[in-house]
C-alpha cells in the first residue's frame, strides 16, 4: 500500500486503518489533475492509430481496435470543454457498463488510494472546464483532484 | 403423441437437474446441517416432480415426490438427514437417472419390475420414518447401509477404465458459471464415478451463454484477420514449408469459423412456435376461424436475425388474420371453408432465407388502394392509372398508410407495415406482396442467413476505407464526374442505360470535401430504387465482420456499423438506406420516373425537361441534353473576338443569347445568369437564361403549328404558361454553322433516311440532325406509314424506327420490315427515349441492327454510319 503512505503522509497510521479508501486513477490536462476510479479503469495505452468517423460530435475522435473490440476514441478535453489546448498522448480506456471507451489524456500521474471520507462535492463554481463533469473532488496537499463522472462522461 | 422438442427440452432440463443435484448431495454428505443445500436440491426435485407430471411419466413423478418428500421433511426438520436419509436419496436419483436414460432412448418410461419394486421399498421407508419420527426407534436398515458402501468400493474399481471419459464429463460440467465448489472435488469425483456406474447421462446439450458465444464469435473474427496477415506475410516471404502451415492454420481456421458460426444458428421455429398461440387468440377475439401450418421450422438462421424478425413476422401475421381471413360467414359464401388457412413458411434458397406468410383470405383490393393513394395526394389519378399492380401494392410501406375502415386494436392505425418494412430492410432483407383479390395474399420476405460475417467491396473516400455490403450492389462504372454527371441545382444524375440515377459523393455526404480523383461510380439498390455513390477508388470484395458502433454514432444514418481490415486497421461499413436518404427530394422525381419506365411498355414515352425563363419567354428542353447547369455573375461574361464567351473551369465556352436567333425579348441585365452548357465531341457552348423555372417529368408532345420558327419544336400549356420547346440542335447551328460539320470520307451520293417517329418533337429534332449531318430524311409518322412507303418503292440506306408509335408500333414494323426479302438487308435502328434490357433484346430478336436513345446524337449518328459502312462493306464483297 505505497500509495496509500503516500496520499496519507502526516496523518496518523490509527486513523488510515479505519478509514475505507478508493481507488482512483489520476492524470494531466494541462496542468489540472483529474481523477477516475480506478475500477472503471480498463486499460491505459499509447496506441493512437484512430480512424476518424466523419459527421460525429466535435469531441469524438474516431473509433480504435482494441483487441477486436471496437471502441470509441473521445478527446477529453473537447467533451468536458477543457479551455487550454491539449496535446492528447494517451488512450485511458474506461468502462461504463457495458460499453467501452477511450478518453485520450495528456499525462497519466498516480493511482492514488483516497480516503471516502474526504471526498467532497464539487464547489458552486469550477475556472477551466464544465462543472457538471465533476463528481468529487479531493484536496492534495499541493492540488485540488477533480474526479470526474464517468456516467456523465458517456452520456451524448 | 409428446411434441418431440417439448420434450427434448425437458430431458435437458433433467439432466441439468439431476448433476446439479448429485453435485448437492455430495456437499450434503460434508455438511448434513446444510440448509441451503437442502433447499435447492427441494427445488429441483419439486420442479422435476412437476415437469414429469406434466408429461405423464408415472414412475418418474413417483420417485421424484418421494425424494421430495424427504428432503421437505429435512427441510423443515422433521427428519435428520442420517447417512441411511442420504443413501436412499441418491438411489432416488439413480433411478431418475435411469428413467431419464430410457426416455432419451424410446421416448416413453421404462416398464421394469424393479422400479416398481424400488417405489414400494421408498414407501417402506417414508413409512418406517414416520413411525420412526413417533417412537424415535433406532431403524433396522442400518446394517444395510452398512454393507452398502463396500459393494460400493468393489464397483469403483471395476470401473476405473472408464474413469478418464467421466472425467472428461467433469471438466465440462465445471465450466457452467453456477458450479464453484472448488475445495470438495477430489471427493466429489470419487463419488461420481460409484454413481454413475449405475447410469451414465450422456450431456447432448450444455447451456452457454449467448455473451459466451458472442465473444467466441468475436475471437474467431479476430483470428480471421491475423490469418489474413499472417497469408500475406507468407506470401511475401515465399517459404514453402511456410506456405504449407499458413495454408493448413487458414484452413482450420476457416473452418473454426464456420463452426463458430454454427453455434449462433437457431431453427426459425423458435418463432414460429409461438404463433400458434397469437393465432388463436386473434382468430377467436375476430371470432374468425384460422388453421395455422407451420413449415419449415427447422431452417436456421443467426440468432440476431431470429430476434429482429420477431415482430415484423408478428405484425404480418395479425394482418392476415385480421384484413385477409374473412368471417365464417363471408368465406362460406364465396364458396371456400369456414376455416381460413395461414401458412408460415421457411426455407433457403441461394445463400438467404425465405419466409412466406401466406393467407386464402380476401386478398388485396388493389383498387381500394389506388383510391386511397390518390385520396391521400400520395400519386395523382392520372398517374395512377399507369402505374402496375406491384407498384400501387407499394403504398402499403408508406406511413400512415392504412385502408382498414375501422381502426381496431389489432391493425388499421397506419403504423406498422412501413416499420415492418424499415426492420426488414435494417437486415439487409427485402419484402414483397403478392396477392389475388379473393383468393389471398403471400407475404415474402428474403433476409440474409447471418449479419455477423458478410461479403462487401472495399472503396475509398479521402484515403479512408468504408465497406458497402453486397447485397445492395448492382454494378459498377468508371466515369469522368465532369463529363457524365448532370446536374439540377445541388443533385447530380448519372444516366445509366437511359435510366437516370441519382449520385451520391461519398466525401460529400461524409462532409468532406469533394474528393479530386472521384471517377469510380458504385450503383446501389435499397430494393426500390438505384443510387450512384461517387467514391475515389475501389478494391477488391472481401468476407467482414460486422461490428456495432458505439451509442455515439447512432444518429448517423450513413453508417451501419465497422469492420476491422487485414491490417488490423478499421473500416466503417456504409449504410446504404442511409446514403439513399441523402439523394434528397429529387430522388423521389427519379424514382418516379422509374415507375413510369416500368409501365412504359406500350404507353407513351416521358423525359425529365428542364423549364427556364429568357427574360419574358419561357422554354422547355430535355434535361438529358444539357450536360450541366450552372451560375456566373454578369462580370464573367466577357466579348472576346466579336464573340460572347464566359471562362468556366478554365476553359472558353462560347455563350448564346436565345434573342440573337428568336424573335423574343431577351434576357434583361442581371447580376447573376443561369448558363446551360451543352457538350458535344469535347466541344462546349452555353446558353444564357434569366432564371431556371422547373424540371417536371412529361411526354413530350408539343403543338407545332403556332409557332413555325427555326429553332423551336413547338409549344404546349405547363402551368397555365406558354413553353417554348427549343430545338437546341438548330439554335446551335444557327450560331455557328460549323458547329457540327465533321469531315465524312467519300461523299458522293448522300443517305437516304426512313425515320418512323410519331411525336413531332422527335420528328423535328432527329431530322434536324440527320440532316445537319448530310442525311436526307423520309420522315413516317407511325410503322404503318413507312411500311407503306417502303411498298410504295422507297429505297432507303437505312431505317431509324421509334417503337411506342399508334396505329403500328416499332415491333410490329421491324417484324414486317424482316418478313419482306427485299427489304432484309436494310439496316434498322431502333431509336427510343427510354432503355430496358428487356426489350433491348426483344428488338434484336425481331432483327434491328442498333438500339440508341434519341437525345443521344452523337451516338445516333456515329451508330447510323456504322451500320451503313457495315453494309456497304458486305454489298462489296458479295458483288466481289
Amino acid at each position: 500500500m505505497e500509495a496509500k503512505d503516500i496520499v496519507l503522509a502526516g496523518e496518523t497510521k490509527k486513523v488510515i486503518l479505519l478509514q475505507k479508501t478508493i481507488p482512483v486513477v489520476t492524470f494531466y490536462l494541462g496542468d489540472y489533475l483529474f481523477g477516475i476510479y480506478a475500477e472503471k479503469v480498463m486499460e491505459i495505452n499509447k496506441d493512437l492509430d484512430i480512424t476518424p468517423v466523419p459527421l460525429s460530435a466535435p469531441y469524438i475522435l474516431g473509433i480504435m481496435n482494441l483487441r477486436g473490440q471496437i471502441i470509441t476514441v473521445i478527446d477529453l478535453a473537447k467533451k468536458i470543454n477543457f479551455k487550454v489546448e491539449t496535446t492528447p498522448r494517451l488512450n485511458l480506456i474506461i468502462k461504463n457498463k457495458d460499453e467501452a471507451a477511450s478518453f485520450l489524456i495528456e499525462r497519466i500521474s498516480d493511482i492514488l488510494e483516497i480516503p471516502e471520507a474526504n471526498l467532497e462535492d464539487p464547489p458552486e463554481k469550477i475556472e477551466g472546464f464544465d462543472k457538471e463533469y465533476v463528481e468529487k473532488i479531493y484536496q492534495l496537499p499541493d492540488k485540488l483532484l477533480a474526479i470526474l463522472n464517468v456516467e456523465k462522461l458517456f452520456e451524448n | 403423441m409428446i411434441d418431440e422438442d417439448i420434450l427434448k427440452d425437458f430431458l435437458v432440463e433433467a439432466k441439468e437437474g439431476i448433476s446439479k443435484m448429485e453435485e448437492e448431495f455430495i456437499e450434503l454428505e460434508k455438511d448434513r446441517s446444510n440448509l441451503e443445500i437442502i433447499k435447492s436440491l427441494f427445488r429441483t426435485m419439486h420442479s422435476l416432480k412437476g415437469a414429469s407430471g406434466f408429461f405423464g411419466f408415472k414412475s418418474l413423478e413417483g420417485i421424484a415426490h418421494f425424494a421430495e418428500d424427504i428432503l421437505g421433511k429435512i427441510r423443515d426438520g422433521e427428519l435428520e438427514a442420517t447417512e441411511e436419509v442420504v443413501d436412499i436419496l441418491l438411489r432416488c436419483l439413480d433411478e431418475i437417472k435411469y428413467i431419464v436414460a430410457y426416455l432419451e432412448e424410446h421416448k416413453a418410461e421404462p416398464l421394469d419390475d424393479r422400479i416398481l419394486e424400488f417405489l414400494v421399498e421408498l414407501s417402506n421407508f417414508t413409512d418406517k420414518l414416520k413411525k420412526k419420527a413417533q417412537i424415535k426407534e433406532v431403524p433396522e436398515k442400518v446394517e444395510t447401509s452398512e454393507e452398502e458402501p463396500k459393494e460400493e468400493a468393489r464397483l469403483e474399481e471395476k470401473v476405473s477404465e472408464k474413469h478418464e471419459a467421466i472425467e472428461k464429463e467433469e471438466e465440462k460440467i465445471e465450466k457452467l458459471p453456477e458450479e464453484k465448489k472448488e475445495p470438495v472435488k477430489e471427493e466429489k469425483k470419487e463419488e461420481r464415478v460409484i454413481q454413475t456406474s449405475q447410469i451414465t447421462l450422456t450431456e447432448t446439450h450444455i447451456k452457454v451463454s449467448i455473451e459466451l458465444l458472442d465473444q467466441l464469435m468475436n475471437l474467431a473474427g479476430e483470428l480471421v484477420l491475423a490469418r489474413n496477415r499472417v497469408v500475406q506475410l507468407a506470401n511475401r516471404l515465399n517459404d514453402p514449408e511456410l506456405s504449407r502451415s499458413v495454408q493448413s492454420l487458414s484452413m482450420v481456421t476457416t473452418e473454426l469459423q464456420e463452426t463458430i458460426m454454427k453455434t449462433r444458428m437457431q431453427p426459425i421455429g423458435v418463432v414460429f412456435n409461438k404463433f400458434p398461440r397469437i393465432v388463436r387468440d386473434l382468430a377467436r377475439s375476430l371470432n374468425k376461424k384460422v388453421n395455422l401450418h407451420l413449415e419449415g421450422t427447422e431452417t436456421e438462421l443467426d440468432r440476431s436475425i431470429i430476434e429482429a424478425i420477431k415482430d415484423p413476422l408478428t405484425h404480418l401475421v395479425r394482418n392476415a388474420i385480421d384484413h385477409g381471413i374473412e368471417p365464417p360467414e363471408i368465406r362460406v359464401q364465396t364458396g371456400k371453408p369456414p376455416e381460413g388457412n395461414l401458412v408460415l413458411r421457411a426455407y433457403h434458397e441461394g445463400g438467404q432465407v425465405i419466409i412466406e406468410i401466406e393467407d386464402d383470405g380476401r386478398g388485396i383490393d388493389i383498387e381500394k388502394i389506388k383510391r386511397k393513394a390518390i385520396e391521400k395526394g400520395l400519386v395523382s389519378p392520372e398517374e395512377a392509372e399507369r402505374l402496375s399492380e406491384k407498384e400501387i401494392l407499394s403504398f402499403i410501406f408508406r406511413s400512415g398508410f392504412s385502408t382498414a375502415e375501422k381502426v381496431t386494436q389489432v391493425s388499421g392505425r397506419g403504423v406498422g407495415m412501413d416499420v415492418v418494412k424499415t426492420n426488414i430492410e435494417k437486415l439487409g432483407g427485402s419484402i414483397e406482396i403478392n396477392t389475388v383479390l379473393g383468393k389471398g395474399t403471400t407475404v415474402r420476405i428474403k433476409i440474409p442467413l447471418t449479419l455477423a460475417i458478410i461479403p462487401a467491396l472495399i472503396v475509398t473516400s479521402h484515403g479512408q476505407r468504408y465497406a458497402i455490403p453486397q447485397v445492395s450492389l448492382r454494378e459498377l462504372v468508371s466515369i469522368e464526374p465532369e463529363k457524365d454527371l448532370l446536374k439540377m441545382g445541388d443533385t447530380e444524375f448519372y444516366r445509366l442505360r437511359g435510366e437516370i440515377i441519382p449520385v451520391v459523393r461519398l466525401s460529400k455526404a461524409l462532409g468532406l470535401e469533394n474528393g479530386k480523383n472521384e471517377k469510380s461510380l458504385v450503383i446501389l439498390t435499397t430494393g426500390e430504387r438505384f443510387i450512384g455513390l461517387l467514391v475515389d477508388e475501389i478494391f477488391d470484395s472481401e468476407e467482414i465482420v460486422v461490428k456495432p458502433l458505439g451509442k455515439w454514432f447512432k444518429g448517423i444514418p450513413l453508417y451501419s456499423g465497422a469492420t476491422i481490415m487485414g491490417d488490423g486497421k478499421l473500416a466503417l461499413i456504409l449504410d446504404v438506406v442511409g446514403i439513399s436518404s441523402l439523394a434528397g427530394l429529387k430522388t423521389e422525381e427519379v424514382e418516379r420516373a422509374l415507375e413510369e419506365k416500368k409501365v412504359l411498355k406500350s404507353a407513351e414515352e416521358t423525359q425529365f425537361i428542364l423549364i427556364f425563363d429568357v427574360g419574358e419567354d419561357t422554354f422547355a428542353l430535355p434535361l438529358a441534353l444539357i450536360s450541366r447547369l450552372d451560375k456566373v455573375k454578369a462580370d464573367d461574361l466577357k466579348i472576346v473576338g466579336g464573340k460572347e464567351v464566359v471562362i468556366y473551369k478554365n476553359k472558353v465556352i462560347p455563350v448564346i443569347r436565345l434573342e440573337n436567333y428568336l424573335p423574343i425579348q431577351g434576357v434583361p441585365h442581371q447580376e447573376e445568369y443561369n448558363l446551360l452548357f451543352f457538350t458535344e465531341r469535347e466541344k462546349t457552348c452555353a446558353i444564357l437564361c434569366s432564371r431556371i423555372v422547373d424540371t417536371l417529368e412529361t411526354t413530350l408532345d408539343v403543338e407545332t403549328d403556332l409557332y413555325q420558327q427555326p429553332g423551336i419544336l413547338g409549344h404546349r400549356i405547363i402551368n397555365n404558361r406558354t413553353v417554348l420547346f427549343l430545338d437546341i440542335y438548330k439554335i446551335i447551328e444557327m450560331y455557328d454553322p460549323e458547329w457540327f460539320i465533321v469531315k465524312r470520307e467519300e461523299e458522293e451520293t448522300p443517305y437516304l433516311v426512313l425515320l418512323a417517329e410519331d411525336s413531332p418533337f422527335f420528328q423535328n429534332m432527329v431530322k434536324n440532325y440527320l440532316e445537319q449531318a448530310g442525311f436526307h430524311v423520309e420522315l413516317a409518322v407511325n410503322g404503318e406509314e413507312a411500311l407503306r412507303k417502303l411498298k410504295a418503292g422507297l429505297k432507303p440506306d437505312l431505317i431509324i424506327t421509334d417503337l411506342e408509335m399508334p396505329v403500328m408500333d416499332g415491333f410490329e414494323f421491324i417484324k414486317n420490315v424482316r418478313s419482306i426479302p427485299e427489304y432484309r438487308d436494310i439496316p434498322i435502328m431502333v431509336l427510343t427515349s427510354l432503355t430496358g434490357e428487356d426489350i433491348k433484346r426483344k428488338v434484336f430478336e425481331l432483327g434491328a441492327n442498333a438500339y440508341e436513345v434519341k437525345l443521344d446524337r452523337e451516338k445516333v449518328l456515329s451508330t447510323a454510319l456504322e451500320l451503313l459502312h457495315k453494309k456497304e462493306a458486305e454489298r462489296r464483297v458479295n458483288r466481289g
